[in-house]
């Protein structure tokens, strides 16, 4: 266990510097950052939307782009590059020969795609917040300062959002491990999203692991219900498991 | 316990396409040697040392490394040994010493190896520039580095002078001279070029073609390429010449206006000249052939 944890860390160290290091932190900010833009720009038209649950609604406004798109597109991005440092370098043969077994090597970098995505979540919420209050200093009209910042609902929601992705980087983690072509990963993982966009109305939704983010927020599409994450779960297992056992049984390493 | 570090029976490999790669490839590599693995382009050399790593599965045979099955030892074996595969695997976005942090942490050795692998590449005073700035030569002695960085007993290297200018190349094989003599290292060592083994190794192994067509000590195969020294004669005449030498010197080829003679003595290919030239055959030119790895390899193998 200790020596996972130091691969870890050195996984860790390998993706400093590297896009998969900005894109998390310009995934987080961008939405939280253009909601904020707009609530300064157009103060009057926000006043009067945000109301007076204001941090609920901004909460609305940031959540809806990233459920609906940002989240699960991040997610395709960086689990790619993540696994891109390894491929672009030329590395996987120097890391499968080093003392390390093949669990240690699958997990330690799959702990870190998961990392990233929470820092990710975290950065949203901060910003997210960030905004509300400079929006407030600028216009007092603004009812941030009044209202009390819903803390555990914030963080309800980023828990339930990370339960949606989680099928998704284990299929994705899975396809960026076989390929060794950045594109094709992406290119499957952007065709699989889209196509959740397009059968979004289709009873049986809840099997398709890339419409979790969407349905597990705008829950009038699937009326509250939130069966949906127990399958992601399930999805989660199971893939982790099967793409472990290839890593396993590849007949050929880097 | 036999003394051999690195022992291979019976190697076979298939591509997937059926096509074999290896054919009951044997290796004995002996404790404290310089094994130099020698073999031209597309020989199945890679191949066997990505076996011996357990970077390819297993087909046919088996390999045992410090007395170990290699797939039932594998942590155990690699915590004894260090690689070079093919090109440099670093982290280019990475400073040398970051590189060096990163396989430090998996190996789990003191932070003061940095410095002293660092100190015997000499790389210490580029240690800070990001491995994307680093010449070729450079990042191949990044690479060893790192290979060194658990101080290893065995290192294996594929190909370590590939792409480097001649003072790389002097460089690097005086390293690897070093870490043999005043480190204790074993060391297989793989190249494409004869000239380069003979100034390294103490053992040697040749495979062409997927076979190994000699394996021994360096000595043993110098004395093999002088008993399988020829001479080169360019004639007038190849049929008349052959008629001549026929009987007297044995003619082992013939190759356009020229035929490769067996060499034996200095004196002898005085005479073989002016029996030529007594019998009416016009010699251009006479020499003796270069034993390089092509020749060697059509001598070896044509026995």
């Amino acid at each position: 266990m200790a020596s996972f944890v130091i691969n870890t860390k050195a996984e860790i160290l390998k993706c400093r510097k590297t896009a998969a290091y900005w894109l998390t932190l310009i995934a987080g900010v961008f939405i939280p950052l253009v909601s904020g833009i707009m609530m300064v720009a157009k103060q009057d038209h926000f006043i009067k939307r945000l109301g007076d649950d204001t941090w609920r609604n901004l909460m609305n406004m940031n959540w809806q782009p990233a459920a609906a798109f940002f989240l699960p597109m991040y997610v395709i991005l960086v689990t790619s590059l993540v696994v891109q440092v390894e491929f672009r370098n030329n590395a996987w043969k120097q890391v499968y020969a080093s003392p390390r077994s093949y669990a240690d090597i699958y997990f330690s970098k799959f702990v870190v795609v998961h990392l990233l995505v929470i820092a990710s979540l975290l950065a949203f919420n901060i910003s997210m917040v960030l905004t509300g209050v400079i929006a407030n200093t600028v216009n007092g009209g603004y009812k941030f300062f009044a209202t009390p910042l819903p803390v555990k609902e914030m963080l309800t929601v980023t828990a339930k959002m990370y339960a949606s992705v989680l099928g998704m980087t284990a299929i994705q983690y899975w396809i960026s491990l076989r390929l060794k072509n950045y594109i094709a990963p992406l290119g499957i993982g952007l065709a699989l999203l889209v196509t959740a966009l397009i059968i979004m109305t289709w009873e049986k939704i809840v099997y398709y692991p890339y419409a979790y983010t969407a349905l597990t927020y705008f829950r009038e599409l699937n009326k509250g219900d939130l069966t949906h994450l127990n399958y992601s779960y399930i999805w989660f297992v199971v893939i982790v498991v099967l793409g472990f056992l290839d890593t396993v049984k590849r007949k050929e390493r880097g | 316990m036999s003394n051999h570090i690195i022992e291979t029976q019976r190697l076979d490999f298939l591509f997937r396409s059926g096509q074999p790669i290896l054919q009951q490839l044997s290796l004995q590599v002996p404790a404290g040697s310089i094994y130099g693995f020698l073999g031209p382009n597309g020989a199945g050399k890679t191949t066997t040392l990505r076996l011996i790593l357990g970077l390819l599965k297993k087909q046919q045979g088996s390999i045992t490394i410090f007395g170990k099955e290699l797939m039932a030892h594998r942590l155990e074996i690699l915590r004894r040994l260090g690689s070079l595969i093919e090109q440099p695997s670093l982290y280019l976005h990475l400073t040398g010493r970051e590189n060096l942090e990163v396989f430090r942490l998996s190996y789990q050795c003191p932070k003061s190896r940095i410095d002293e692998v660092l100190d015997i590449v000499k790389l210490k005073d580029a240690a800070n520039k990001k491995a994307k700035a680093y010449s070729l030569g450079m990042k191949q002695r990044l690479s060893i580095a790192i290979a060194l960085l658990h101080d290893p007993e065995l290192l294996i290297l594929d190909e370590p002078t590939n792409g480097l200018d001649p003072s790389g190349i002097i460089e690097t094989r005086e390293l690897i001279k070093s870490l043999n003599r005043d480190h204790g290292k074993t060391i297989l060592v793989s190249s494409h070029m004869l000239s380069e083994v003979e100034k390294m190794a103490t053992h040697v192994g040749i495979i062409t073609k997927g076979k190994q067509v000699f394996q021994g000590t360096l000595t043993q195969l110098q004395q093999l390429k002088s008993k399988q020294s020829a001479i080169e004669i360019e004639v007038s005449n190849v049929s008349k010449a052959k008629l001549v030498l026929n009987g007297h010197f044995p003619v082992k080829e013939v190759n356009g206006t020229r035929l490769l003679v067996h060499y034996e003595n200095r004196e002898k290919v005085a005479l073989m000249n002016r029996t030529l030239v007594q019998e009416g055959v016009e010699v251009y030119q006479l020499s003796l052939t270069q034993n390089d790895l092509e020749n060697l390899f059509i001598q070896i193998t044509s026995e």
